[in-house]
Order: C-alpha cells, then sequence, then structure tokens
C-alpha cells in the first residue's frame, strides 16, 4: 500500500515524502528503486494545515477548524527520511547506501514484518533481544553482545530514564551465557539484582597494593597539603608495605619523623603530626574499606558471573582509587592470558580470568572526567584503546555525557542514548556518535522512560526502541518520600501505643 | 497620518457612513459555495516572451471544480484579458454545481476598465442562475461620499466608524446601462475582522438578501474573507518558479543564454 511519495531534492543518504498520514519518527519505511528497494528510517516528521496558516488570533484559529475538516487536501504530512541501504544487503548486515538518490516521485511504502525481523532480530548466535522497536512493537530489538565485549558501549541518558534497567539487561542476558560482567556499583544499585549468577562484593582497598600518591587520597590528605604527603610518602616505604602489622609499622615509621633529630625533618614536625592523626582517625573511619590483610581484590571477582562491586561506601576518591586498580588489574590479567593464549608467551601461570570481561562504570562522568585526569580515567582510557585485543569490554554509563572526556567517549563502538534535554549534552553525543544523525539527536528530547536510540556495532542498523523493563531490579527506582513518610508516621503512632500498654498504669504521670 | 484624510467634512462623511450602517451578526448558514480566482505571469528571454494564466474554481471544501490552464510564446499583450476569459469560463462551469459562486475581485472593475468587452459575456453568466457575487477585498470606489468631498475610498470610512459585523445601506450604480446595473455593500462578517465589499449584478437586491448572503459567507470564512477565495487564490497563483519549471519542461532552460529566466 502506497504511504507517500519521495518529493523535493533528494540526496543518496537522506529524501523528504509527502506522505498519506503523519508518520512517527522512528518508523521504518521502504522505498523502491530500479537498484533495489532502500530501507529508510523517519528521522523527522512534520504536519502543516494550510487552513491554519497565517492564522492570525484565536477567533480565525475557531474558524479554521471548521475548514480544516472539511478540506481534505488541508493537512500536509511531511516525512524527513534518512536512508539507510539496500533491504537485500541490510539482512546480511551489511549497509550500502544507494548512489543515485531516489528519484523524486518515487513511491514509498510500509516494510513488512518478515523485513524488520530479518535486519532488527536477526537468528544468529551472540544476539539477545533487549526489548522491541519503538514503532513496530512486534518486532524484537536484539543487540550483538559480541560487539559490546569487543568494542565497548556508551548508556547515556538523562536521570530516571531507564540506564539502570538497561544495564541489568545487559547484565542479565550476559549472566544468562555463562559470561563475566562487574560493575562498579557506585550507588548501591544492583546488589538486589535478583538474577542467577550474581556475585555481589564489597569493595574494600588493600592499602598495601597503593603507592603514596594513591594511599594519600585513599586517607583524604587534602591536595593542597603537600608537606603531609611528602611526610606520607617518606613513612610509606617498601618494606611497611611488606610487613605483617601494616598501620603499625606505618605509624612508626611516622613516629621516626616525629623524634627525629634532623634539622630537616624537625621542620615538616607539625605535619607529620597531623598525618599520624589522619591514619589514626582512617583506621577507625575506613575500618570496613580498608584492609592490609585482604587477599588480592581481584580474587573476590568470580569468572562467569555477574559481579557487583559495591563501591558505595568509598569517598569518590577512594572509589577513584579502588576503580584505577581493578581496571589496572584486569586489562594485565586479561593481556597475559591473551598474550599466552597465542603462544607468546613462554610462562606458565594461571590467570584469573580466561575468558572475556565486560566492565561497567556507573557515573562515568565522576571517574572519567572531562577537564582533568585521574587515575580511573587513564585506566579507563587505556581498556577502551586497547581493550578490544585482549576481550576486555567497557561499558560506560553517565547522566551528564557533556562531562565525560570525549577521548574515551568515542571509542565506544555501540550506543544506547536515551531521553537527554541538555544541548551540550547533545552536541557532545553528536561529537563522540558520528553515526547518529542531527535530526536523531534532536528527537533525544522527546523519548519516554525506557525509549532508546541504538546506534553502532551492537545492532545492524541505528534504531528507536523501547527496553523491556528488568522484573529482577529491586532498586534504583526513584523513592516515594510520601509514602515513606506516612509510614513513617505509622510506625510512629505504634511504637507510642506498644510502650504505654507496656507501662504499669499507676506509674504513668498525670 | 489620519490628518491628511480629515477633509472639512470629515465629521460628516462620519456620520453619514454611521447613518448607512446596519448592524447585522450572521448565524452559520449551510451552503456550497465555490471561489474563482485567475492568475497569470510571463517572462522574457531571448526576445521571446513565455507567458501561462490560470483561472481555477474550488470548493471550500478543497474540491477543485475547474482548473484551467493556458500558456504560449510570443508577445502576449492581453493575458489579463485571456485570465479573465477563463475566470468566465471557470464561472459559466461552475453555475450550476453549487449554490453560491464566489468572484474573487469586482464587477465594477470587470465592466468597467479592465474588460469592458467581456461586459456583455459576465452579465450574460451571472444572470443565468442569479447566484454570482463578486467579492472585493480591497476597493478604491468612491461613490458613496464624493459629493461630501471624500478624499479615502468609501471603504475607509467603513472602516473608521464600525467595528461590530454588518454591512452598509445597498448602492446602486446604473450608468453601465439598464443591463449591467451594480448594486453593492460593504460587509463585516465578524467582529473587528476587515471589510469585504460585495456586488451584485442587478438593483432587486435588498437587505434581507445581504443577510442570508452573509449568514451564507460566515459559514466557511476564516477572518471575515471567504475560504474558498483564499484556497482559490493559493491554487491559480503562478509563481516565478513555477514559469521557470515550464522553461524546463518546454525543453528551453536548455537554450544558450536562459538562465536569466530561472533567476
Amino acid at each position: 500500500m502506497s504511504l507517500g511519495f519521495v518529493i523535493g531534492e533528494s540526496k543518496p543518504t537522506f529524501v523528504t515524502a509527502l506522505t498519506s498520514r503523519a508518520l512517527s519518527v522512528g518508523e521504518y519505511i521502504k522505498i523502491s528503486s530500479d537498484e533495489g528497494e532502500i530501507l529508510g528510517l523517519v528521522e523527522k516528521s512534520s504536519v502543516s494545515s494550510a487552513a491554519f496558516t497565517d492564522v492570525k488570533n484565536f477567533d480565525e484559529a475557531s474558524e479554521s477548524t471548521e475548514i480544516a475538516e472539511l478540506n481534505k487536501r488541508d493537512k500536509t504530512f511531511t516525512a524527513h527520511i534518512g536512508i539507510l541501504g539496500f533491504l537485500e544487503n541490510l539482512r546480511r548486515g551489511q549497509s550500502i547506501i544507494p548512489a543515485i538518490p531516489p528519484i523524486p516521485g518515487t513511491e514509498i511504502t510500509l516494510p513488512s514484518k518478515q523485513d524488520l525481523e530479518e535486519i532488527f532480530s536477526p537468528e544468529k548466535e551472540g544476539w539477545v533481544s533487549i526489548g522491541s522497536l519503538l514503532r513496530n512493537k512486534s518486532i524484537d530489538a536484539k543487540v550483538n553482545l559480541d560487539k559490546i565485549v569487543s568494542r565497548h558501549l556508551g548508556i547515556l541518558a538523562m536521570t530516571g530514564m531507564g540506564k539502570s534497567n538497561l544495564v541489568s539487561l545487559v547484565t542479565k542476558q550476559i549472566s544468562k551465557l555463562k559470561g563475566t560482567v562487574i560493575i562498579f556499583d557506585y550507588h548501591n544499585d544492583y546488589t538486589s539484582l535478583n538474577i542467577p549468577r550474581i556475585n555481589v562484593i564489597d569493595a574494600k582497598i588493600n592499602p598495601r597494593l597503593l603507592d603514596a600518591d594513591q594511599l594519600s587520597d585513599v586517607l583524604e590528605i587534602r591536595d593542597s597539603a603537600t608537606v603531609q604527603q611528602r611526610v606520607l610518602r617518606m613513612a610509606f616505604s617498601e618494606q611497611v608495605k611488606k610487613t605483617k602489622e601494616f598501620w603499625k609499622k606505618l605509624e612508626n615509621e611516622i613516629d621516626f619523623i616525629i623524634n627525629s633529630d634532623d634539622n630537616k625533618l624537625k621542620e615538616i614536625r607539625s605535619s607529620a603530626y597531623r598525618v599520624q592523626d589522619i591514619i589514626e582517625e582512617s583506621q577507625k573511619r575506613f575500618e570496613d574499606i580498608l584492609d592490609p590483610d585482604m587477599g588480592d581484590p581481584i580474587s573476590f571477582i568470580k569468572e562467569g558471573r555477574a559481579n557487583i562491586l559495591n563501591i558505595s561506601e568509598l569517598s569518590e576518591k577512594q572509589a577513584n582509587v579502588a576503580l584505577a586498580f581493578y581496571l589496572q588489574q584486569l586489562l594485565k590479567d586479561r593481556k597475559d592470558a591473551s598474550i599466552a593464549r597465542h603462544g607468546k608467551s613462554k610462562k606458565e601461570r594461571n590467570y584469573q580470568f580466561n575468558s572475556p570481561i565486560f566492565v561497567i562504570i556507573e557515573e562515568a562522568h565522576v571517574f572519567i572526567p572531562k577537564d582533568h585526569d585521574t587515575s580511573a580515567k587513564y585506566w579507563a582510557a587505556k581498556i577502551a584503546r586497547e581493550g578490544r585485543k585482549f576481550g576486555l569490554g567497557l561499558g560506560i554509563v553517565s547522566q551528564r555525557p557533556r562531562s565525560v572526556d570525549l577521548n574515551v567517549l568515542s571509542q565506544m563502538g555501540s550506543f544506547a542514548i536515551m531521553k537527554i534535554i541538555q544541548e551540550d549534552d547533545q552536541r557532545q553525543i553528536a561529537s563522540a556518535t558520528e553515526s547518529t544523525s542531527r535530526e536523531l539527536i534532536a528527537q533525544l528530547t522527546s523519548l519516554n522512560v525506557g525509549d532508546a536510540v541504538l546506534v553502532g556495532q551492537w545492532t545492524n542498523l541505528p534504531s528507536l526502541v523501547h527496553v523491556d523493563e528488568v522484573k529482577e531490579k529491586i532498586m534504583g527506582a526513584d523513592q516515594s518520600a510520601i509514602n515513606a513518610w506516612a509510614k513513617a508516621d505509622k510506625m510512629k503512632e505504634i511504637a507510642v501505643e506498644s510502650t504505654q500498654g507496656l507501662v504499669q498504669k499507676d506509674l504513668l504521670l498525670d | 497620518m489620519l490628518s491628511i484624510l480629515k477633509g472639512p467634512k470629515y465629521e460628516q462623511i462620519l456620520q453619514k457612513a454611521r447613518d448607512n450602517w446596519v448592524e447585522y451578526t450572521p448565524t452559520k448558514e449551510e451552503v456550497v459555495t465555490a471561489g474563482i480566482d485567475s492568475s497569470f505571469n510571463n517572462t522574457k528571454f531571448q526576445g521571446i516572451e513565455l507567458w501561462a494564466t490560470t483561472a481555477v474554481s474550488i470548493k471550500s471544501n478543497g474540491e477543485i471544480l475547474v482548473d484551467l490552464h493556458k500558456s504560449g510564446l510570443g508577445s502576449a499583450d492581453d493575458i489579463s484579458s485571456i485570465a479573465s476569459k477563463m475566470e468566465i469560463e471557470a464561472c459559466e462551469k461552475t453555475i450550476d454545481e453549487v449554490d453560491m459562486v464566489l468572484m474573487d475581485g469586482s464587477l465594477h472593475s470587470q465592466l468597467m476598465t479592465r474588460q469592458a468587452n467581456l461586459g456583455s459575456q459576465i452579465v450574460k453568466v451571472m444572470k443565468k442562475k442569479d447566484n454570482v457575487i463578486f467579492i472585493a477585498k480591497t476597493s478604491n470606489t468612491k461613490k458613496q461620499f464624493e459629493k461630501l468631498g471624500s478624499l479615502a475610498g468609501d471603504i475607509f470610512y467603513y472602516n473608521h466608524v464600525t467595528n461590530n459585523p454588518g454591512f452598509s445601506k445597498i448602492f446602486v450604480e446604473k450608468k453601465y446601462g439598464a443591463d449591467k446595473i451594480i448594486s453593492s455593500t460593504f460587509v463585516r462578517l465578524s467582529d473587528s475582522t476587515p471589510i469585504i465589499k460585495l456586488e451584485f449584478l442587478g438593483e432587486q437586491h435588498d437587505e434581507d438578501e445581504v443577510k442570508t448572503i452573509m449568514n451564507k459567507l460566515y459559514k466557511t470564512s476564516v477572518g471575515g474573507y471567504p475560504y474558498a477565495l483564499k484556497l482559490a487564490h493559493n491554487n491559480c497563483k503562478i509563481s516565478d518558479k513555477e514559469l521557470a519549471k515550464m522553461v524546463s519542461l518546454l525543453g528551453l532552460s536548455n537554450e544558450i543564454g536562459s538562465r536569466e529566466v530561472l533567476s
């Protein structure tokens, strides 16, 4: 059935069509051409009414409503369509843009269910369903998980738009395939994720494994306190790292500086006192976090599981140090394992991970910031560049794409972009995702919760999808303050009644 | 600005206009109307002239009843006359199809100035079913207040003394001959909209008929102007761009030196 006709100036990548009804953004259409059928995506859609053009006031608008109803030629439905390639090639996963633009006057029609299924729901290994096409609910939207592990994934959206749901969904699907996922859970969103093969770990830091600068960050010595940092550097010797009584030995080293008669050390005595206080305080404050007696932190991560690394107890700096450590170790392990497997290393060694890993960094703008360097950013960037060679995939999740380092962001081979209103964020996304057209980016403001634009290598084509809700995800939804207050008030009443009932009546005061 | 138009008898003219004005708020009455308009354009290149004329008759619901086109190469001194003839032809083909035919422009100008030679033809068509009205958005006639020394057109004074819907008392012009009597009235269809001028053939028209016609026009008017006429105007317009398309269709755009046509 004819849906409309190509009009105006058409290009090999873009056409405009006048249609018999308003088309939705995200709808797929088919354009016939001499070279074969072409698939297009509606990127912008508009409706105009002749009766309402030049209308200057309320009365005229009111009068025009009757006219508009009478005149069947009154409405003009215009669709701006991005050309995705020949249908035949797209079925095989190849996007080949026609050399000759569709001739104006060419008819456009709706693709069949089968046409779309072959492209968006391929029955191939590694492709898993994450929802349905936004405008064709009956078509499963599948993504290629292989591609996100080998070429990374960016999940970008405003808060509350379904980022953590998508992360949970991807994790669940990888977990089903017995793959290894590690989520750095900054807000304790995933620890209650009720999926099989889940391994929740409270992230701890072994201070022995850090360098002096990292330890300074972990102990929260101020950046400007350079003398205190110097004291710590002097005290945090290799010997301290190796000794059994870590904290005691470290304090002894500081004591040595305090009690020294050396004139140079006398000058920094007051700072040494402060460092001593900090260390003492940290041992109490960070008792659950800093553990010099823990084994290799990486050994807590289990292969073939969905590992939720709870870093919510850590401060931003501590989380940064921990993240950098884990990323560094994971890259090293995967690198060694890959090299060994390819016979380039003669070393006989057991590797922690013998298969690819997918690492997800939540709140990427905190750890991979645009405007300053952090050690986590260094290692994340390294994984973004080199990870694919060693089977270490990176997933970065952020609600503020504008604040994420563009170099890292542009290394992401695939993206799920949900509702984004801020223009700065949209610009950053446009810079990072060359394949996403301006029209598609402009649609980001109109997406609803759970709707996402999928672009990049994990799909055959840019697509607008509605992501399935992960029922197993308990946390992460907005909390209802009103319900919580009502509940708290009720509890208060219950508490009063029950305690009063327990007190002997003659003991009650008037 | 207004002071320029205030001659010595300005207040008197306004009073006369007030006296002439009949307040009437129309109510919507179901009727099938068609609007008719014509258009012409021409362009010259390499000593040749390409001209094109169109006339359209269209109903308020967008249904095109008559769509006439003519074009030619060579001198066209009287393309406006061709367009007028086509308008009359479109009118002739429409009068039996609808209840009321709305012609764009002024009967007065058709009879007197523009195409005096087409006068008898117009009269014949209009008399056939007596359902043709000429409607002008702008009018320059200075008939009604000329004795008082009016400086502006009649429409100006009505616009100044009224804001409400209504019409001016029917003015009858007999100077073109017994068979070409024109009755005219200035009409405002709804509050604060521009006044339009209605012209009928013959002198047998009364105020009740004006009221009925106002009711019929009001049904499909936007901003005080019949929508069918707006549609007719939009559908018959020949833009320079369209002429350029014609040049291309005729294969003339490939001629040397023909580029100016497209500019």
